[in-house]
């Protein structure tokens, strides 16, 4: 019984290696093909269930919410983080300054930083998606909101309800 | 061109290619909405207070929060650029699931003007409120009232932005009032009359305990006409009678001799409310759980400075050192010492790496020259905070050991709930240092005009640093720590 659960427990390893070797295919909406590695398609939880339930793999994976310009910085993200697992101290560090820096490049663009946002979401990503939210949330601290809608191009349009709610709460005289 | 627009389907997912993600997962939904769920759930405590049954104050609900926050909106309105000259061109919109997610790592000034930024910002805000999914590691800031501000307003003083808040708060006027706790967010106050609110700072609600009157220790004194006149304050403990006479005291006058502390904690089992009170005579417990409409007295000791609420256990310290555990679920309070006498402490804390903290915190009362001219109630003397010992407890192996410093940690010792946290989780905070304000009662009630002892004590040097200068407070009511929620309370 023993001998036998080893037996399988090495034949599952022996598919998770073929398997991190694999490749896989990531079509944009714009119907351009990455190809990446299994394990840096398996840092988005999507694609991880999907191959694990027997998805696909072979037909690749269209992603239509993606344009190619969002899914090339997603990827830049997941091959640092699902090809190399950082095992040293050093390593760890050099990781922390990808992120860093990654995230400098994109908070930078706001606009850019909105779409691998939410590109990050809807291909569950939790590693980027906790990097971008922080970053957003980053902006916002200390600002007011004309400020806030400066730093992000939003338009006033709260309705007369809204302002009317607002003032209403406004009782500090 | 952006086309977010379509991630923003979190619900509604649009016909796609065969084998496409859209088609074959309706993924991040899922999810995301489990993650919230479990906020959710770490938030339902504390919104389970709600189901206390308390008198509601009838006060105009008020969230007054914003309103020094729009305040400065305001101001700022004429300064600011128009969208016109916008140098950002307008980006789309995120979607509201993604919003809430952004909205949960700010803290609450933060969050209520990211609210008021635009249309969808406003729901997501409304939304996560009303779910009551907000960053639950709120930083503490520090409570206050000032002349200038006025007689109903508090402010607040955020240790992140180093900047002050105003808050008008309900009636009656709060600068009437004696602070005796704060915890969960919410403050523990004793009006003119001596009965007691809790009152939220940050939304504006209002909830009248019991009366003073329905206490062991107290009974009203009518007059002629019938109405409510006096107290009768009686000294006795379960243990000792008082052969002295009642006290008797004016209604705002008992409020100076009977309060020491008071707590508001969420029962684990019920997710309702349970106010506790150490008071006099002898820092003796009483408590209020949902729905009593009369304090319960807890005869079996007396001497109590602290109490925690962990696991369904109320863990109280008494003034020499032990922790007794009272379970206040049953019809019978049952009563545990789980460590005996083992040093003096005036505080109980939760560890965040698990187990308790005992802390005892000397003070040294100072002659001051420059306050001899000041009139009667100002003696001549002001109390330092001059030394905090802390001691790690092993409540199984009943051994505590002290410890020299909290690296990676910080406290907030007063009349808050005391705490223990994280420099990690609360990064503005400095790391090996107490946050303290005064809480002597005999101290603070009974020379209410007196300079107060608050600031940052640096546990590794032994050093004393002030928080702010020039001082921003009134002296009475005496400041407080509390950490902001929009934590609500229902009644059924």
């Amino acid at each position: 019984m023993a001998s036998g659960s080893g037996a399988a427990a090495a034949a599952a390893d022996a598919e998770e290696k073929e398997s991190g070797s694999r490749m896989i295919t990531l079509t944009s909406n714009e119907g351009k093909a990455f190809v990446v590695t299994e394990a840096s398609a398996r840092q988005s939880a999507t694609i991880r269930s999907m191959v694990d339930d027997g998805g696909c793999v072979d037909k690749g994976f269209p992603l239509p919410n993606v344009d190619s310009k969002t899914l090339a910085r997603v990827i830049q993200y997941s091959d640092e983080h699902g090809n190399k697992e950082p095992h040293t101290v050093d390593e760890r560090a050099a990781l922390a300054k990808f992120d860093r820096d990654f995230i400098a490049e994109l908070d930078a663009d706001k606009a850019f930083l909105y779409d691998v946002t939410m590109a990050a979401n809807y291909l569950h990503i939790q590693g980027l998606l906790a990097l971008t939210t922080q970053c957003v949330a980053d902006t916002i601290k200390g600002k007011t909101p004309e400020e806030i809608r400066t730093a992000f191009g939003i338009e006033y349009d709260l309705t007369a309800q809204d302002e009317k709610e607002i003032k209403e709460e406004d009782t500090h005289a | 061109m952006f086309q977010l627009c379509k991630y923003s389907s979190r619900r509604r997912i649009s016909p796609c290619k065969r084998g496409s993600i859209c088609s074959n997962y309706p993924m991040a939904p899922c999810s995301t909405i489990a993650r919230i769920m479990n906020l959710g759930d770490l938030a339902r405590c504390p919104k389970n207070l709600c189901n206390l049954l308390f008198r509601v104050v009838q006060s105009k609900l008020l969230a007054p929060l914003h309103s020094s926050l729009l305040k400065e909106v305001q101001k700022d309105d004429g300064d600011q650029p128009s969208m016109a000259e916008s140098v950002v061109a307008n980006l789309p919109e995120l979607s509201q699931d993604i919003l809430m997610e952004i909205f949960a790592l700010l803290e609450i000034p933060d969050l209520v003007r990211a609210g008021s930024v635009c249309n969808s910002w406003r729901s997501a805000y409304n939304e996560l409120r009303s779910l009551g999914i907000y960053k639950l590691s709120q930083t503490p800031c520090l409570l206050y009232t000032s002349e200038s501000a006025g007689d109903s307003v508090v402010c607040l003083y955020s240790l992140v932005e180093k900047r002050e808040y105003k808050i008008t708060l309900p009636e009656p006027p709060i600068r009437s009032r004696f602070l005796i706790g704060s915890s969960l967010g919410w403050l523990i106050t004793a009006d003119d009359l001596s009965e007691m609110h809790l009152v939220n700072p940050i939304t504006g609600e209002q909830i009248a305990l019991p009366s003073v009157t329905t206490m062991e220790h107290v009974n009203p004194i009518f007059n002629e006409s019938g109405a409510l006149h006096k107290y009768e304050f009686s000294l006795h403990t379960a243990t000792r009678v008082s052969y002295a006479e009642p006290s008797i005291f004016a209604l705002g006058e008992l409020r100076d001799y009977i309060y020491s502390k008071a707590f508001v904690f969420t029962d684990t089992f019920t997710g309702g409310c349970i106010v506790v009170l150490i008071h006099e005579p002898a820092g003796q417990i009483s408590f209020a759980r949902v729905g009593d409409d009369k304090w319960t007295w807890h005869p079996s000791h007396s001497h109590y400075s602290d109490c925690i609420y962990m696991d369904g256990l109320l863990y109280a310290l008494t003034a020499q050192g032990e922790i007794h555990t009272l379970d206040l679920s049953g019809p019978m309070i049952t009563m545990k010492t789980i460590i005996g006498s083992l040093s003096y402490s005036r505080y109980i804390v939760q560890a965040p790496w698990g187990g308790l903290l005992l802390v005892w915190r000397s003070v040294e009362d100072i002659e001051e020259d420059y306050e001899a001219d000041l009139p009667a109630d100002h003696a001549t003397f002001v109390r330092y905070t001059r030394e905090i010992k802390i001691y790690s407890v092993d409540t199984m192996g009943k051994k505590h050991v002290e410890i020299n410093n909290l690296d990676g940690h910080v406290l907030f010792l007063g009349h808050n709930q005391s705490l223990c946290l994280s420099t990690e989780q609360y990064p503005h905070l400095k790391e090996n240092y107490t946050y303290f304000t005064d809480d002597d009662e005999a101290w603070l009630f009974g020379f209410k005009n007196k300079r107060r002892d608050i600031g940052l004590f640096d546990l590794k040097h032994n050093s004393r640093e002030e928080l702010v200068s020039p001082q921003l407070w009134s002296n009475f009511p005496a400041p407080v720590w509390i950490t902001p929620s929009f934590t609500k309370l229902n009644f059924a």
